[in-house]
């Protein structure tokens, strides 16, 4: 049913059908229209009735009914001798349950919130204007209208803008930089406009000051900044007493947007999809808050255990089939007698393995195959997560377990700490974390730990 | 003293606080019945209103959270105003409550500063339907991406580029800086601060010196509607920006303000739908066609039907069937 190719059909001045192309006859027909008759598409009916009262043309998004699936089509209506003539395009299935349909939240309205700076570009992602906020870029935002017109990486000074230059703004969105005249980090965003051009929005990447160093005056000595005992401070006390909250905000906001609790106008359905939206982004941060000060703790130690890593396998692709489904990614994982013993704490192997399979499915083309395989190498136990993205060049690969490391990838707000912490806690377990990839054809992200030696030897006896 | 729990128990109130006593209730009256009158007022307005019930969207929820938002930011700012001073340089100390309660109680009080904030909301909601049924850009219409490449335009596009990129993202937060408030609702604002230092030695010396600081950041020029307005001067051809799909909608108003020799906040209100035929004379008063009076009209309104015959009306007839009914139109 979806095509490119427009169809026609011409309504006479009472209303009937006279004259119309396959899949607007097919509706007709559907909707329960004889040949020659009045016009039976509900939606379309009212707007060729307007368009003949107004004599002026419309277009107008239409949605009808063929059998159990909902057809959604542009149409445009034009008065045409007494009748109306119709051109129907952008055919495609619409939702398939009937009542308001459920919008994705739209994680734009969260960024727009949060930037401190936005600059509007044009479609070749040259500067048209700007609004700076955040007080450490005034200077740079001070210069930004004499940038108009250039390309926004030399607008905002960043060092190798000439390389940036040429390449799609799918690349570019999400890179974290350093800005002139600020010691935060900043998230680039660009967000399509709906005409043409882009939102480039700068979001702060950490905080401006400490609050218990706010120093009156500025030109002073710099305070010395104890970023150790804050990550502690908020990873060990704040995390949980957060985490519990934030979950509930969440779930109950999602509760509201399914309308579950009763019907709601769609804006308050859409509104409580923002909060969900944002509730999930927090909760994301403080989980990693959390993690990070875990691994940082001169005393961590994770609690060594006898497990399977193909086990682990098995049940982090269970944990993550259903965001693997709605991707259409196809999660293969090592068969049920496939063993691989190692010594590790198990919830941490999850983790670092949820980690590494949320990322493959987020990166990887809808409808691919995500594969996890697994295996004993004399004293050292593997696991491996293969995607179908796009990889990563020797350089990416040397940084993306660095902290704060986003390597430009489109994200959902993930914090770049995901990959740091995971390689943490795998040398934390006597085990590594690695990375090989050719550009174009998907990274492999492998996960070694110590082998069960004598788990290894049974299995390997039976 | 009036929280003590057994009053009759207190040991022989001087005449001080016997005075002070039934001050403080006279008060609590004055205000009490000032609230009562106005709650019976507004009652049979309001319930008429919502009874029409064919002009929801002008008091609609999200209209209401958007006025009380930017109320809301208005008096928080005036409230940093007040907790700035004297604090220490460099430091934002955070507003107390109790300062910006009162303010925004005060600012509700104000009828210019209510309608302007009315204004403010419906400019958005149809400004957001604009960009999303009709894909026309709030910031940069085609009428403005015309000035930039217009030698003789190009710097008054500049700046209303850089204004309605800032009032973008401040109505999207729901907030409205000071320093770009129009030139009216400023002193009222001003007016409010003082208001709620009242008597206070302490507070109104604050008062003064916050209002001196925010005079100093204050640019009306630099205010969107000023820039709207002397991009409208330039450009000159009214026509071709009372086009809403061509000149967008935040141009649009402006010129439509120009056209019937009011004010813009009134122009905002003029594209909701039970003004729809005030509209419709306005345009053609203006000395647009019958033809594209309809066509630009059903970019705002895409459900509504305007008669063909509008186009009997001259002009003339237009603006003098508008001034008969005191609906504006110079």
């Amino acid at each position: 049913m979806p095509g490119t190719e427009p169809v026609r059909a011409l309504c006479d001045s009472a209303d009937c059908l006279v004259e119309a192309g396959e899949a607007l006859a097919r509706l007709h027909a559907v909707a329960g229209g004889g040949p020659g008759g009045t016009l039976a598409i509900p939606e379309l009916i009212a707007l060729v009735r307007h368009v003949r009262a107004a004599g002026l043309p419309q277009a107008r998004t239409i949605t009808a009914r063929d059998g159990a699936q909902t057809i959604a089509f542009r149409a445009l209506a034009t008065p045409a001798d007494g009748g109306v003539a119709i051109v129907a395009t952008d055919w495609r299935m619409a939702t398939a349950h009937s009542g308001p349909s459920l919008a994705p939240a739209d994680p734009g309205a969260l960024w727009h919130h949060l930037a401190e700076a936005h600059l509007l570009l044009d479609g070749e992602q040259r500067v048209v204007a700007s609004e700076v906020s955040a007080p450490d870029l005034t200077e740079l935002g001070a210069g930004l209208p004499g940038c108009a017109g250039q390309h926004w990486a030399s607008a905002l000074g960043l060092p190798d803008a000439a390389r940036h230059a040429g390449l799609h703004w799918r690349l570019l969105d999400d890179m974290v930089v350093d800005l002139a005249g600020s010691r935060r980090r900043w998230r680039v965003r660009l967000l399509p406009r709906g005409g043409a051009g882009f939102d480039l929005l700068l979001l702060p990447e950490m905080l401006a000051a400490m609050p218990a160093v706010v120093s009156p005056d500025e030109s002073g000595s710099e305070p010395p900044v104890d970023a150790t005992a804050w990550t502690a401070f908020l990873g060990r006390d704040l995390a949980p007493a957060l985490r519990q909250p934030i979950s509930r905000i969440i779930a109950n906001a999602e509760t509201i947007r399914s309308r579950l609790a009763g019907p709601l106008a769609e804006s308050y359905g859409n509104y409580a999809g923002d909060i969900a939206e944002a509730g999930r982004h927090l909760l994301g941060l403080v989980e990693d808050l959390a993690d990070l000060d875990a691994v940082e703790a001169p005393g961590f130690a994770p609690m060594p255990d006898h497990i399977d890593l193909a086990d682990c396998a098995r049940r982090a692709a269970g944990i993550l089939s259903v965001r693997a489904r709605e991707r259409d990614i196809v999660l293969a994982v090592p068969e049920d007698d496939c063993h691989a013993p190692a010594v590790g704490e198990f919830r941490r192997v999850l983790q670092v393995l949820l980690n590494l399979l949320s990322n493959a499915i987020r990166y990887t083309p809808a409808s691919a195959t995500v594969e996890l395989s697994c295996g004993v190498d004399g004293a050292q136990a593997w696991i491996a997560v293969q995607d179908r993205g796009d990889g990563l060049t020797a350089e990416q690969a040397a940084r993306v377990f660095e902290k704060f490391e986003r390597l430009g990838r489109k994200g959902d707000g993930g914090s770049g700490l995901g990959l740091y912490i995971s390689r943490r806690l795998a040398r934390a377990m006597a085990g590594d974390l690695t990375v090989s990839s050719t550009p174009g054809e998907g990274a492999r992200f492998v996960l070694t730990l110590p082998a069960d030696v004598p788990a290894a030897g049974i299995v390997n006896a039976r | 003293m009036s929280a003590a729990p057994h009053p009759t128990v207190l040991a022989d109130p001087g005449p001080q606080d016997v005075r002070e006593r039934a001050a403080s209730a006279a008060a609590w009256v004055d205000t009490g019945l000032v609230r009562a009158a106005r709650a019976r007022a507004g009652l049979a307005p309001v319930l008429r209103h919502r009874l029409h019930g064919d002009d929801d969207a002008v008091l609609c929820d999200e209209v209401i959270a958007r006025v009380r938002g930017m109320l809301d930011d208005i008096a928080t700012q005036l409230g940093a105003a007040l907790a700035d001073v004297g604090a220490p340089a460099g430091a934002t100390p955070e507003p107390a409550e109790a300062d910006t309660l009162a303010l925004a109680e005060l600012l509700r009080e104000e009828p210019t500063m209510l309608a302007a904030l009315h204004a403010q909301a419906l400019e958005w909601q149809l400004a957001t339907r604009f960009e999303r049924e009709q894909g026309i850009d709030m910031i940069l219409a085609p009428a403005v991406a015309a000035g930039l490449a217009d030698p003789a335009l190009g710097t008054a596009a500049q700046a209303l580029l850089a204004a309605q990129t800032r009032h973008v993202q401040a109505r999207r937060r729901m907030t409205w800086p000071l320093a770009e408030l129009p030139q009216d609702l400023f002193r009222i604002a001003l007016h409010a601060l003082h208001l709620h230092a009242g008597d206070h030695p302490d507070l109104q010396s604050r008062a003064i010196v916050a209002e001196r600081s925010l005079r100093l950041r204050h640019d009306a020029e630099r205010a969107r509607p000023a820039v709207l307005r002397r991009y409208c001067e330039q450009a000159g051809s009214t026509p071709t920006l009372l086009d809403p799909a061509h000149a967008g909608l935040a141009l649009f108003l402006t010129a439509l303000a120009a056209a019937m020799g009011g004010e813009r906040d009134d122009a905002v209100l003029l594209t909701t739908p039970a003004q729809l035929p005030r509209l419709v004379l306005v345009l053609r008063a203006a000395g647009l066609d019958g033809e594209t009076v309809r066509r630009h009209v059903q970019r705002l309104h895409p459900d509504a039907v305007v008669p063909t015959e509008i186009a009997a009306f001259t002009p003339v007839e237009a603006a003098a069937r508008l001034a008969r009914d005191r609906l504006g139109a110079a």
